[in-house]
């Protein structure tokens, strides 16, 4: 037990460390595995330190704006506003989670098939466009045949999504070392084209997304 | 591989966000979950001048058309219902005056309430529904990607007595007129592309059925194939300039094309057995159909010149009335049972038939134009009528067609903009909506 718990607690240092270390280099640090999509997958610039992040409550009255309904569709609206990117303080990752702007990994379908995302912008909340997302990619996603058991393989698709919901700029993000399980994955996100178009509260001309595709043999 | 464990580690050190998300995220797509909850709060109504179509007549058809779209569930504010585990909220203003409608449609997220779709839709007052429609396609497109199908339109075959005579309605059972008065026993409508014209075919003539066209809206009916022997089984090509059917003025039922106004037949098939039920597939190039040259009747599809012809599926047997979906992907039909029909869905290789629909008899399974449902005509409750299935493993919905008996369903197209009565696009020039 003990020995055990001081590897344990060794462990919890040096991965302490390690996160330090991780964002003072400013790296992207890709990492396989399920949960690990909120940390890898977001901007390195997102987790400064030391500035509170607001309530839920004030980030509601600060985020919903008084709308005028708009003749044309939504989707077509022109940023209405100014984002108030450089300015706006920043939030915490580890603030409760009312940060929509990732998904964790959750099944996806039955077969050993999960799936999570994490979008670009800092501002983005809306957690049921992504989860929005997520099904609709997970819909068009094969499950992979012939693949051995084992350790979980493990992909990131990197795309852009218009106003109007077109998919552009899709890449291969960090491959599986698996060639077919690559482009299974990128293939379920160019099927997904066009995806639902962006919230009006957003005011984004697009919006950028690392999907993790993962398998897990059941 | 050694590195995994502490990577995991470190991510849970990092970010205990994700950790207490991840018990709330529930998604099974294999287990129907994706319908997103959607509550729907009632207009808010100014005084309405007598007559006037109330808001919540509004609430009501904008609830049913988001609940018909397989892509919500939805609970209506104004009925008590709980906004339990809500993701998004619709709602709005509702107004009318001088004889026209106003309605500013909203949806926001839930609970947090920020704007996901706001838009303003006029219109002449008679055609509100119209308008509400409008709001809940756009709601589906909203979330979707794609626009629903709440403006389409349901073609069908009534029988009354010994007569059937050719009906058509909306969707949600409103505006349910006959487009024949013949007396006389119409058969198998199919829409235009554009949605302007329903061809079907008729005894009206005595003898043998011939084919016909009437206007959607309702009009004179233009004969198109009046040969010897049967006409019948009408399909417009996607393009609308030609109609696939069954002729058998050769003697025997083959598949033929012929133009639009019904000239210059061409015969794709050719043999001894029967060849009826053309169904185009959406680019044009095949064509799937029902053909008994292996002894009972099977799907078979061809290339759209009569070649390359190939029975369906294997893995079904005595299947007819195939309908190809309009995304292209699969091929709606039917098979025999000891109580009528049950129906399949298959890709359109034959691979992966399913069961879709059983229980009763089952018959002329149609797509609506999103390729999300299919209609067809069901004893499974008594007398024939018309039902929704959204291929998702729920019960089939029955559709409202009026306390009519209800047969051979054909789902109208999509509108386009341009056919559109509502000018839906108007400059906004009174942003605030107000009067």
């Amino acid at each position: 037990m003990t020995r055990s718990a001081l590897a344990g607690s060794a462990m919890v240092h040096v991965a302490f460390l390690a996160v330090i270390f991780a964002v003072r280099q400013s790296e992207p640090l890709i990492v396989p595995g399920p949960d690990v999509v909120q940390v890898a997958l977001v901007e390195p610039g997102a987790m400064p330190r030391g500035v509170p992040s607001p309530t839920p409550a004030e980030k509601a009255a600060m985020k919903v704006p008084d709308i005028q309904p708009e003749n044309v569709e939504g989707v077509k609206l022109v940023p209405p506003r100014k984002p108030a990117r450089p300015t706006e303080p920043a939030r915490e990752e580890a603030a409760p989670p009312s940060s929509g702007s990732s998904l964790p990994y959750a099944r996806v379908g039955s077969a050993g098939l999960s799936g999570g995302l994490a979008v670009d912008a800092r501002d983005f909340e809306f957690t049921y466009y992504l989860m929005l997302i997520r099904n609709k990619v997970a819909q068009n996603w094969a499950p992979p045949a012939g693949l051995e058991g084992g350790r979980p393989v493990h992909a990131v698709v990197y795309f852009r999504v218009g106003r109007g919901g077109g998919v552009s700029a899709i890449r291969l993000e960090s491959g599986s070392g698996i060639d077919f399980f690559d482009r299974a994955s990128l293939r379920a996100v160019t099927l997904s084209d066009p995806l639902p178009p962006l919230p009006l509260g957003f005011p984004g001309s697009d919006l950028g997304i690392h999907f993790g595709f993962e398998y897990a043999r059941p | 591989m050694r590195r995994l464990p502490l990577i995991v580690l470190l991510a849970a050190l990092a970010a205990p966000g994700a950790r207490a998300q991840t018990r709330e995220v529930r998604i099974d797509i294999a287990g129907g979950g994706r319908r997103t909850q959607l509550y729907c709060e009632a207009l808010v109504a100014g005084r309405l001048p007598a007559g006037a179509p109330a808001a919540r007549q509004a609430d009501e058809v904008l609830a049913g058309d988001l609940e018909q779209s397989a892509v919500f569930l939805v609970a209506r504010a104004w009925s008590g219902q709980p906004p339990f585990d809500v993701q998004a909220v619709t709602g709005g203003r509702w107004k009318v005056a001088g004889g026209q409608v106003t309605l500013e449609g909203e949806v926001r997220d839930f609970p947090a309430r920020r704007p996901i779709l706001s838009k303003v839709y006029r219109g002449p007052a008679a055609d509100w529904r119209s308008l509400v429609h409008q709001f809940a396609d756009d709601i589906v497109l909203q979330f979707t990607g794609e626009s629903g199908v709440a403006r389409t339109r349901i073609a069908f075959i009534a029988p009354a007595g010994r007569n059937k005579e050719l009906w058509v309605m909306d969707l949600d059972g409103a505006g349910a007129r006959a487009l024949t008065a013949d007396r006389s026993i119409a058969l198998s409508p199919s829409w235009s592309p554009d949605g302007s014209l329903l061809a079907f075919s008729t005894y009206r003539d005595g003898g043998s059925p011939h084919l016909y066209v009437v206007p959607a809206a309702g009009g004179k009916l233009f004969q198109v194939s009046a040969r010897p022997g049967l006409n019948t089984s009408p399909a417009y090509s996607p393009d609308g300039r030609e109609i696939a059917c069954t002729l058998s003025k050769d003697g025997n039922s083959e598949i033929y094309v012929l133009d639009a106004r019904g000239g210059l037949p061409r015969r794709l098939t050719d043999n001894r057995a029967i060849d009826t039920s053309p169904s185009w597939s959406p680019t044009g190039r095949e064509i799937a159909f029902t053909s008994d040259r292996s002894g009972s009747p099977q799907v078979h599809v061809m290339d759209r010149d009569g070649g390359n012809v190939r029975r369906l599926t294997y893995d079904v047997n005595y299947t007819d009335s195939p309908a190809w979906s309009p995304r292209g992907d699969l091929i709606a039909f039917v098979s025999r049972t000891s109580a009528g029909f049950d129906v399949y869905v298959c890709g359109t290789d034959g691979a992966n038939a399913r069961l879709v629909v059983s229980g009763g008899s089952n018959e002329n399974p149609r797509w609506s134009p999103d390729g999300r449902h299919l209609v067809f005509a069901s004893n499974r409750e008594g007398a024939y009528a018309l039902y929704v299935s959204d291929l998702d493993g729920r019960s089939p919905r029955k559709l409202d067609t009026g306390g009519h008996a209800a047969m051979s369903p054909s789902w109208s197209p999509s509108p386009h903009s341009s056919a559109a009565a509502v000018p839906t696009d108007v400059p906004n020039s009174n942003p605030g909506g107000r009067p």
